[in-house]
């Protein structure tokens, strides 16, 4: 379980973070849903130890550091793939762990055919996967993601949050996602945690009764979930 | 490149040597002496007895030479200072002011304060270094500031080691600004050291070659000198083009 105490963060004179609370439970996917500058990304920048609180405490995080797929993709334009995904990994691992790494993650991401690919040469959506196949490889236990979906097109969102969502059912990983998409949170998360601000303060925690492999908006729990999300939301407003 | 377009590249790039040939003999013409502009035909083959003279090739080889030393210490030397004052905004500080002064006092000055100093063969070789210095130096520090920060932090959140990110990230980011340098250096490395032999005058150099040249009034063989200049400094650009492209194909193959 990871712990969030009484976090306290200002920035440029707006507060940002007052106060806040919030425990993460081990393995599964946490979703921040809330308003585009309500300081969720900055809560996320703590956690990943990007930026330091003001005040507060955080308890239980992996002591090698978060993965991180950020909302405006890195990726290396000059490395392929597979050394886009290396470039991330430790390196005192020995070339045996690095290979398997690699290549396991990305299998899970599905680019193993595009490995010596240059990232110009891919689509959109399989640059965007590169982020989450090098958060993979590290094989960190917390994975925090900004957005990820961002910016892509129904299709290829659809897609790839179905990836997403059978990577984490097959893997111990626990997941922050950082999100202002109703069904972006609808379709990864196990938890959702509606918040409003700044200062950024939870409006309600949800609790998604549903497998994460093969959900769709059309089935009747996830669109009542739906709804009262909306009317949270909007009531937020 | 395909054969068709490599026969009409050459026959476009003849089209304009023609072009500027003609341009040369019609003004020649114009001007009518052949002491101050001497027709193509005589410039050249002045030049084709030129270059079997005896010290033709040594005058040659230790221009060159010059050329080249400088350009490499310019370069180790920039790219050292670039970056320390990239780490070091102190040093930065201290160091621009020299780079401006370098940079905006004319060539000559350096020459002649030079001169008060000494007059070693290898004075053509410091000031070409100093006139190049502020090329790479300037360069390599606009280039390791155009690094995508970005990617230098998510580096950081990985813990990815300092030598890897230098590498990977901050040389690649250097590496077109420092091509750049490269290709201005090598023009004004030529310019700069044939100026400096011509006021130096090494035993062997195309400066001091260019400078007797004027001293017995042979104007033909001053204009011979200068088209070894100018056939030398084309030779060495397209070498370094190629040197650089074929090292670029290697590093995309990978």
């Amino acid at each position: 379980m990871i712990r969030m105490e009484q976090l306290r963060k200002q920035k440029g004179g707006t507060v940002i973070l007052d106060g806040f609370s919030l425990g993460v439970r081990s393995g599964q996917v946490t979703a921040l849903l809330g308003p585009s500058g309500s300081g969720k990304t900055t809560l996320l920048r703590l956690l990943a130890g990007m930026d330091l609180p003001d005040q507060g405490r955080l308890e239980g995080l992996p002591e090698t550091g978060p993965a991180f797929v950020f909302q405006d993709h890195r990726v290396i334009p000059w490395l392929n793939v597979e050394e886009n995904v290396a470039f991330a990994l430790p390196e005192d691992w020995t070339v045996e762990r690095r290979v398997k790494a690699i290549d396991e993650s990305l299998n899970l991401t599905r680019l193993s055919a595009l490995r010596r690919r240059l990232p110009n040469a891919l689509s959109g959506g399989q640059a965007s996967r590169i982020d989450l196949a090098r958060a993979l490889a590290t094989g960190r236990r917390l994975m925090l993601l900004d957005e990820p979906f961002k910016g892509l097109d129904l299709e290829l969102k659809l897609e790839l949050m179905e990836d997403f969502g059978l990577i984490m059912s097959q893997s111990e990983v626990t997941a922050v996602l950082v999100t202002h998409d109703l069904d972006e949170a609808l379709l990864t998360a196990d938890t959702i945690v509606v918040v409003s601000g700044p200062p950024l303060r939870i409006v309600e925690v949800l609790e998604v009764p549903l497998a994460k492999v093969g959900r769709t908006m059309f089935d009747p729990a996830l669109h009542a979930l739906r709804q009262r999300l909306y009317h949270l939301l909007v009531s937020e407003k | 490149m395909s054969a068709g377009k490599r026969v009409s590249r050459i026959a476009g790039g003849l089209g304009v040597a023609v072009f500027w040939l003609g341009f040369w003999q019609l003004s020649a013409i114009l001007v009518d002496s052949s002491f101050a502009l001497p027709s193509p035909l005589a410039v050249f083959s002045r030049l084709s007895k030129l270059i079997f003279e005896r010290d033709f090739a040594l005058s040659v080889a230790w221009s060159v030479y010059r050329v080249i030393l400088s350009l490499f210490i310019a370069v180790g030397l920039g790219v050292i200072l670039g970056a320390l004052s990239f780490v070091s905004p102190l040093l930065r500080r201290l160091i621009s002011p020299a780079m401006l002064a370098i940079r905006s006092a004319p060539v000559v000055s350096f020459i002649v304060l030079a001169m008060l100093w000494t007059t070693s063969d290898y004075l053509p070789v410091l000031i070409s270094l100093l006139m190049c210095l502020p090329v790479v130096w300037g360069n390599v520090l606009q280039g390791l500031g155009a690094v995508d920060e970005r990617l230098v932090e998510m580096a950081s959140l990985y813990g990815v080691g300092r030598k890897r990110v230098w590498k990977q990230l901050y040389l690649r980011s250097v590496w077109p600004y420092l091509n750049a340098a490269l290709f201005t250096c090598l023009g004004l490395g030529f310019k700069v050291t044939v100026a400096a032999e011509v006021l130096t005058s090494p035993k062997y150099a195309i400066g001091y070659q260019m400078y007797v040249s004027k001293l017995v009034l042979e104007s033909e063989a001053a204009y011979a000198w200068t088209v070894v200049i100018l056939l030398l400094s084309l030779l060495f650009e397209v070498w370094l083009k190629y040197l650089l492209k074929r090292r670029w194909k290697r590093r995309e193959s990978v």
